[in-house]
């Protein structure tokens, strides 16, 4: 289900331990809530944009920019009007329409969204769920939750077929909207669907004792502890890794703040 | 205590519930989708699922599949941004309709008499005031306060459909597959 996330690569940062990618991911998130003045802001966002762009390609990196968007040209028409301090750069009679302060504040917010958008989705392009889940293990994630979200990611197609089995049967049972197909009646619509809704969830609830019971028997619940498929890379063999990170995060920290 | 009570009571039940209402939330997140301009770009039934946990599950489950169930749509619908402030927001608002809920049930199973209602209204009030809240706050750092602001009348709609929808859906099943009313722990 992932795999509309992940997109397979041989770059730098697909080849990054997951557990690194965590912290990167943590420390330049942390970084864009700060308040660090405009231009080291975007020199920080930069480097990230340029990174990855070396991972995934200028069109691949431009689709969840595009999806923001909207999001973007609403911050820039609506943020300027609650900053009403700093020089007046833009006015129309009496009214103040931008101020200095009012652009810098845009300014920040825009980099900030852009920045942890793009920041989420180089992550989530690079890293298998399998990687990220074993990552999280090593965080302390304990074995039940690791379970739930494995098996609720193994889940999510099959309702999702589930779904997509049920609308095409109401359709074939002629239910409302396939009966008067050009008129729009929004109480129906909402029967209709919950309907389907309905449908799918008596199929996903009745589906609960037997997954239980199908983890019992594979032997969730006993006291010995749980094996594990795959382990995850040596720290002896991240060393380099971990060195070069700390610099990195060194040079950024030293040049955001001093 | 019967057989089927033992049964809901067992670690593996517990993570099938939770596993299985996490994916069902996921899917009414990313199937059902009303594009709207504002911060997260569509109004969707996840919060129809999160009504319906909190009452046949209870707090706990509704509370991790919510969080869980929407932060996974976050990531898969191309929002991962937003996916950790889903997870907090979304798991919260279900703890809390879980826990409204409960109080209900109590005073019914007391004698009281709550009325179909109260039983939609107290909720709805209790999971829109985390949600709406939880979105606006981490909104303003997020996009800051006018966009954050826009967000606010879809949210209400969002919680608005999931109380009616998550009745209407929790009724149905209840009467469809009478032994769910066994699953609440």
């Amino acid at each position: 289900m992932f795999s509309e996330t992940y997109r397979k690569g041989n770059s730098f940062l697909h080849r990054l331990d997951p557990r690194l990618k965590i912290i990167y991911l943590l420390f330049f998130s942390v970084i864009f809530f700060l308040p660090v003045p405009l231009m080291k802001y975007y020199a920080v966002f930069s480097l990230i944009f340029i990174s990855s762009l070396f991972a995934t390609g200028l069109g691949d990196l431009l689709k969840p920019v595009k999806i923001i968007t909207p999001l973007l040209l609403l911050i820039t028409v609506l943020t300027p009007l609650f900053h009403s301090g700093g020089d007046v750069l833009l006015s129309s009679g009496n009214m103040i329409i931008l101020t200095s302060d009012g652009l810098r504040e845009t300014l920040q917010l825009i980099g900030r969204f852009l920045g942890v958008t793009i920041l989420f989705f180089i992550f989530l392009r690079t890293t298998r769920i399998d990687d990220f889940i074993l990552a999280l293990r090593y965080f302390g994630l304990s074995h039940r939750i690791a379970l739930v979200i494995t098996i609720t990611v193994r889940y999510i197609p099959y309702l999702l077929s589930v779904y997509e089995n049920t609308v095409d049967a109401h359709k074939m049972r002629l239910t409302v909207f396939s009966i008067i197909p050009g008129r729009w009646n929004f109480s129906a619509k909402f029967r209709d669907l919950l309907s389907v809704l309905t449908s799918v969830l008596i199929q996903a609830v009745k589906g609960i004792p037997v997954l239980a019971m199908a983890l019992e028997t594979r032997g969730f619940g006993r006291k010995n502890p749980p094996g594990r498929l795959r382990k995850m890379r040596s720290m002896k063999k991240l060393l380099p890794d971990i060195i070069l990170s700390f610099f990195l995060f060194l040079i950024i920290v030293y040049y955001v703040f001093i | 205590m019967t057989d089927s009570d033992k049964f809901t009571n067992t670690a593996a039940f517990r993570v099938a519930s939770i596993a299985v209402l996490s994916a069902i939330v996921a899917i009414f997140t990313i199937a059902v989708r009303i594009p709207v301009a504002p911060t997260r770009g569509y109004i969707n039934l996840g919060d129809v699922a999160i009504f319906f946990a909190a009452f046949i599950f209870g707090p706990v489950t509704a509370f991790i599949a919510g969080g869980l169930g929407t932060a996974i749509a976050d990531i898969l619908g191309g929002f991962g941004q937003w996916a950790p402030i889903s997870f907090v927001v979304h798991g919260l608002q279900g703890f809390i309709i879980g826990l409204v809920y409960n109080i209900i049930l109590r005073k019914e199973e007391a004698g009281g008499k709550a009325g179909i209602f109260l039983q939609g209204l107290l909720p709805f009030v209790a999971g829109a005031s985390v949600m709406v809240a939880g979105y606006f706050a981490a909104g303003i750092f997020m996009v800051g306060p006018g966009a954050a602001a826009l967000e606010i009348p879809g949210n209400v709609f969002q919680n608005l459909a999931g109380v009616i929808g998550g009745i209407s859906l929790a009724a149905a099943v209840k009467k469809a597959y009478p032994p769910v009313v066994k699953f609440r722990w």
